[in-house]
């Protein structure tokens, strides 16, 4: 029995142009990871408002995909779009005081309360409440080299910039957070 | 203790993340944390960080699955919101889809002829394009299909119904439409005008249209036949004739 070919990015953004909604949901299969990372970080680690807000974003995504004229990669299209819609929900639930960030607001204010023998898990979600506290641009950064380890250069393009600004963007993203660790050290002795 | 080097230990120590120190950094480090306890704090919360970063696995922040459920059913809900819009009225969208969908040039459903290949002159019976058969209880939907080998300039369309054929549409300044015209440019390309109308009396009635540009009239008409229960749905050209 022949294998199936799997279609290429550039025809699946076709079909999905067309509407075809599961080649939509391949094209956000192959780039999930990323995007849900991001929006992890966004969320200050809240799994389930990272979802709310991915799924909204890619919504937005799908309803604008006829503006995609296939001159740069999907993925570089479909990035600051994501990242746009990413911001304006946490700009309203900010302005709304409906805030996802309760946790990093906790954090900033030093108010969380500091179990011993805090499992990774959970630290690793303080990390990501202090990471959500940074500029997107920062978060950005972060996400995509430090919690995605992409190579540079697939970084730089993916967000646009070239990589003599990613280099000291993520420099800079890295002592913001470092300073922040030391602020709220408690939470991760 | 801390003492007056804190300032420039933090400074060190926000490097942490960022570069690998130098031995002569890393030293200064140790003995400065060996007599401040808060310097030493923020070092052990620093590669407590560091390393859950290094422990940390792409694959850790993977779409789950309920996350995929759920796009997946509101995916399938935006598209039949699509299909339910583009089956709407016309004249019951927008006007900026009504614009959008005017600015081409047009050719009925299974028509497809440019209007440069249509004859200067027909018979005052038409040509038929196609004819069909639908049911009488549901509203028709018509699909102007509007095909310009190159953009076009100054184009007027007029759609006239006769009586016993109304637009079907919730938007109220259509509702008692009996005639429009939109004036606009043409792109080249096909491009389709769906609309919807409902024929209230038995008998024969037409959707009248036509088309000015280049100095021609253009005219299509589409013949509705109803008895009741099936219109019968003929679309016609008469060619184009000098303005």
């Amino acid at each position: 029995m022949a294998a199936s070919v799997p279609f290429s990015e550039k025809e699946l953004v076709a079909r999905a142009r067309r509407g075809d909604t599961a080649a939509f949901e391949e094209l956000v299969r192959i780039h999930g990871t990323k995007l849900f990372s991001f929006a992890l970080n966004l969320a200050g680690g809240r799994r389930d408002l990272a979802q709310d807000l991915l799924q909204e974003a890619l919504l937005h995504a799908y309803r604008g995909i006829d503006s995609f004229r296939g001159e740069s990669s999907f993925s570089s299209w479909l990035w600051p779009i994501l990242r746009n819609a990413l911001l304006r929900h946490r700009e309203r639930t900010e302005a709304a005081r409906e805030t996802p960030l309760a946790k990093s607001d906790a954090v900033a204010d030093g108010t969380l309360p500091v179990e011993a023998g805090l499992i990774r898990e959970e630290r690793f979600g303080h990390l990501r409440a202090l990471v959500s506290r940074l500029s997107v641009e920062d978060q950005e950064a972060l996400t995509l080299i430090d919690f995605q380890e992409l190579p540079f250069e697939e970084a730089a393009r993916l967000i646009g910039i070239p990589v003599d600004t990613l280099k000291p963007r993520i420099f800079r993203a890295r002592q913001r957070l470092a300073e922040l660790v030391m602020k709220h050290k408690d939470l991760f002795l | 203790m801390a003492d007056n080097n804190c300032a420039r230990i933090v400074e060190l120590l926000s490097d942490l993340l960022s570069r690998e120190l130098t031995p002569e950094e890393r030293r200064a480090i140790d003995q400065h944390c060996a007599v401040c306890p808060e310097c030493e704090n923020s070092r052990r919360a620093l590669h407590a960080a560091r390393t859950l970063l290094r422990e940390h696995r792409p694959d850790d922040d993977a779409v789950p699955g309920d996350l995929r459920a759920a796009l997946h059913r509101r995916l399938i809900e935006e598209r039949a919101a699509r299909e339910k819009e583009a089956k709407r009225p016309l004249f019951g969208r927008p006007v900026r889809a009504l614009l959008g969908a005017a600015a081409c040039a047009f050719l009925f459903l299974l028509g497809y002829l440019t209007f440069t290949a249509l004859p200067e002159q027909t018979a005052e019976e038409g040509v038929v394009l196609s004819r069909s058969v639908v049911n009488a209880k549901e509203p028709l939907t018509i699909r102007l299909t509007y095909t310009a080998e190159r953009p076009l300039a100054d184009v007027a369309v007029t759609i006239r119904l006769d009586d016993g054929i109304v637009f079907h549409t919730d938007d109220t300044r259509f509702r008692d439409l009996r005639e429009y015209e939109w004036k606009g440019a043409l792109k080249a390309g096909t491009n389709e005008i769906p609309f919807v109308v409902e024929v209230r009396r038995t008998g024969t009635r037409t959707i009248h249209t036509t088309a000015e540009f280049d100095g021609y009239r253009h005219r299509h008409d589409v013949d509705l036949q109803a008895d009741g229960e099936t219109i019968t749905v003929t679309y016609l050209s008469y060619g184009k004739r000098p303005i």
